[in-house]
């Protein structure tokens, strides 16, 4: 079996939306480049049951982390005033790390010097990969229909091909119990979820970077490093909420 | 990076077309609520398995079936056992999926109307 997507290091994932989530869901792509999304869960139905609550907590945890990081991202953009970038007074105040680097950049940026953005190319050359893989996953996700497998062990129960239209097409094996019937429901409802927050997570980017980008005060061609800054901005901050799971976030 | 404008201008634009066909083909929901018996359940392990042609070929019974449209009218097929009662372990479920498809479709197109007006604004930007 290939897999359709760049590859990243789930460590480096910025939502987890590349990693399968709680261990249970991997993305592969068939002969006719139709993504299939394989829930692979325990035989037991109370670990299945277990899994699939994890996934739930984990994927409303990250929405709820993305929220964060789209008010953030918002404060931004208001405050950014190109050429008005005064890096000594931010340093001073008690703005986090994620928002004076991504600030840092943008002065860079309005310099333009030649080094340092040559070094600056070479620094976001892991960012863009992870921007492009992100869109491209988005974009797969868009031209086919979602088509999920639900396994309890090796055991298939359920199979449903879902149209962008929102028609459902799904198929149980006769002797498949109710119970393993409504795990496979559930496990649908937790792929979908993630393809909205996958989706959603390209576009932020995507539409954060255009809003600094209009903005933008440096020469031409200088625009193209703000969406790899833009993501490493929200995978910095998403990666703090993470580590502080529990701190006030709103 | 040379690219990565036109990357930006795709995927905006891919965004707002999706959304384009999700206004044409959301007139009607249909879910299809299949079985299969357990010796034929290798044909679902294919990556892409037909469901139009193992349907005719019998390997699937189509036990329910939904339709409603834009206005509200609704067509259903009831799954009925040997006793011609309605066999509840499939019923039960397909009245899941139905509002599953219902809300799943609701999502979607908020979740893609918001992601297409942001990207269209985006697309704007990137053109200026």
């Amino acid at each position: 079996m290939t897999t359709g997507y760049s590859a990243l290091p789930p460590a480096d994932d910025p939502f987890g939306l590349f990693a399968p989530v709680g261990g249970m869901v991997s993305f592969a792509v068939g002969a006719e480049d139709a993504a299939v999304e394989r829930v692979v869960l325990p035989a037991r139905a109370d670990a299945a049951w277990a899994e699939l609550a994890a996934a739930r907590r984990g994927l409303q945890q990250g929405d709820g982390q993305l929220d964060h990081a789209i008010r953030r991202m918002t404060q931004v953009e208001a405050r950014y005033q190109p050429g008005q970038i005064q890096m000594a007074s931010f340093a001073a105040s008690d703005m986090p790390a994620p928002e004076l680097d991504l600030l840092h950049t943008l002065e860079t940026l309005e310099m333009a010097a030649p080094e340092e953005l040559a070094q600056l190319s070479r620094a976001q050359e892991d960012d863009l990969t992870r921007w492009e893989a992100l869109v491209q996953q988005a974009q797969d996700k868009l031209a086919h229909p979602v088509q999920v497998k639900t396994q309890l062990g090796a055991t298939l129960v359920g199979y449903t091909w879902m149209e962008w239209s929102g028609d459902f097409t799904t198929i149980f094996e006769d002797e498949v119990d109710s119970a393993d019937k409504v795990i496979h429901h559930q496990a649908v409802e937790l792929v979908l979820a993630k393809i909205m927050a996958r989706l959603r997570l390209a576009t932020v980017i995507t539409s954060g970077a255009a809003q600094l980008i209009v903005k933008l005060s440096g020469p031409p061609g200088t625009q193209v490093f703000v969406v790899p800054a833009v993501l490493k901005y929200i995978r910095d901050v998403l990666a703090i909420l993470r580590a502080q799971p529990d701190a006030p976030q709103f | 990076m040379a690219d990565l404008k036109a990357a930006v201008q795709k995927f905006s634009q891919e965004l707002a077309d999706k959304l384009q066909t999700f206004i044409n083909d959301v007139t009607v929901l249909e879910v299809r609520t299949f079985t299969t018996p357990h010796d034929q359940v290798k044909v679902l392990l294919d990556e892409r398995p037909d469901i139009g042609e193992i349907a005719t070929k019998g390997n699937v019974q189509l036990r329910a079936y939904t339709q409603i449209g834009f206005d509200g009218d609704a067509t259903i097929c009831l799954p009925t056992d040997e006793n011609n009662e309605i066999d509840r372990s499939v019923w039960d479920i397909h009245q899941a999926i139905v509002a599953q498809a219902i809300g799943s479709r609701n999502a979607m197109l908020r979740t893609i109307g918001d992601a297409a007006s942001s990207a269209l604004g985006a697309l704007q930007k990137s053109k200026e």
